[in-house]
């Protein structure tokens, strides 16, 4: 079996690609200059450019250098990534994926419910069908669900969320742009009281409310066939 | 790197599958009078973008299978089919939010259709797109024989998908 432990060369870029179609898989992005496999059934070896492939049979846990970029393909598997990540991109059909940190995600599962803590200035993208979305603190953001639910707790950059029959909750904390539209989910827009928004409301029969005095400090597309639409001041 | 040479009985390009997330709430809602409409409007949008050396192949309920002798001309027309999907949405309450997934290979023609494992894998490319993405597996990006204008192509990594026995490395393709 080949030794499960990669040292990574000074100052090359670590990109870390594992592919396990089922059983949990763990990763902890923390200080250290090596990538090691603690625990799973996994071949590792390294590609070009510095990177890491990582293919695992079954439940894996890794541990790799803060910052590390990690791209991983999974069917069933739940996927957690601990500490602080680079850039993450993860696609499960059926698994829950969930992020501490992350400089910019890209998350995808077809089923399963995708959380993020906090996503940095890279952005963050996430889609589900049925799955639940949240984030608690992230820069610009892009979600989509069909009927899964979507929240973000903190939103410091715009924001693009669609979603067909899922409710969309959404806090900014400042006067970014935001767009939201739904088929027949519901849609709340928190801003800041102070934030003064150009709001256009477009819906068939859903009802509407605004609850800020409107300007130009940013722009908000809200629309719906039948939900109801909500932009309000905390 | 440039897509080999078709034997006589396959075809080499792209296969591309379309889906409009959200058509059957859309239809319940808003009768099949508007799901009707929406349908015809998304057929017009993608004639009209249409370059030489592709064609519909066929509906697929709400869905379109396409085929492109190009890859860079697969690309750039999935990029414009979706700004005009998005340009139409944003002015009415039609939701053309279409997702687009695409593969390069060698299916086989049957009877005016294309059959096969890159037809299959292409299926499940769209799968992984979100509504507004145009998502293409590595071999359509190796297939391009120049950078079309502009476009930027985000890995999103290796990704298995049902039936599938390999990971397929996936992109996202915007402007």
């Amino acid at each position: 079996m080949p030794d499960p432990t990669v040292t990574i060369p000074r100052g090359g870029r670590v990109r870390l690609r594992i592919n396990s179609r089922s059983g949990r898989i763990l990763v902890t992005a923390e200080e250290r200059g090596d990538i090691v496999v603690e625990r799973g059934d996994a071949r590792v070896s390294t590609g070009e450019d510095g990177q890491v492939l990582l293919e695992a049979h079954g439940a894996v846990e890794v541990r790799c250098p803060e910052g590390t970029d990690i791209l991983c393909g999974a069917i069933s598997s739940r996927v957690e990534v601990r500490g602080r990540a680079g850039s993450v991109s993860v696609s499960t059909a059926s698994g829950h994926i969930e992020v501490e940190e992350a400089f910019a995600a890209d998350l995808r599962s077809i089923s399963g419910s995708i959380e993020i803590k906090r996503c940095g200035e890279g952005g963050c993208r996430m889609s589900s069908k049925s799955g639940r979305l949240s984030a608690e603190r992230t820069m610009k953001a892009e979600l989509s669900t069909v009927s899964g639910r979507m929240e973000i707790a903190e939103a410091a950059g715009p924001i693009r969320l669609k979603t067909v029959s899922g409710n969309i909750e959404a806090r900014l904390s400042g006067a970014f742009d935001a767009s939201a539209s739904t088929i027949s989910g519901g849609v709340t827009l928190t801003f800041p009281a102070a934030v003064h928004p150009r709001t256009r409301f477009r819906t068939m029969s859903g009802r509407q409310r605004l609850d800020l005095a409107p300007g130009q400090d940013c722009e908000v597309n809200v629309s719906t066939l039948s939900g109801k639409l909500e932009v309000v001041g905390a | 790197m440039p897509a080999p040479a078709a034997s006589p009985d396959v075809l080499a390009g792209v296969v591309m599958f379309t889906d409009i997330v959200g058509f059957t709430e859309f239809t319940a809602i808003r009768g099949d009078g508007e799901a009707l409409e929406l349908l015809g409007v998304q057929e017009s949008i993608v004639q009209s973008c249409l370059p030489g050396g592709s064609r519909l192949i066929k509906e697929l309920g709400d869905g379109l299978l396409l085929w492109f002798d190009d890859a860079c001309a697969a690309v750039e027309t999935a990029l414009l089919l979706q700004e005009r999907f998005e340009l139409h949405s944003a002015d009415s309450m039609l939701p053309l939010w279409v997702r687009i997934g695409m593969h390069w290979g060698r299916p086989t023609p049957r009877r005016g259709d294309i059959v096969g494992h890159d037809v299959n894998v292409a299926a499940r490319i769209v799968d992984v797109a979100g509504p507004g993405e145009v998502v293409l597996s590595e071999p359509t990006v190796a297939a391009l024989e120049r950078q079309p204008a502009a476009v930027a192509f985000e890995e999103l990594g290796p990704v298995l998908m049902k039936g599938i026995p390999d990971p397929v490395r996936l992109y996202r393709a915007s402007r």
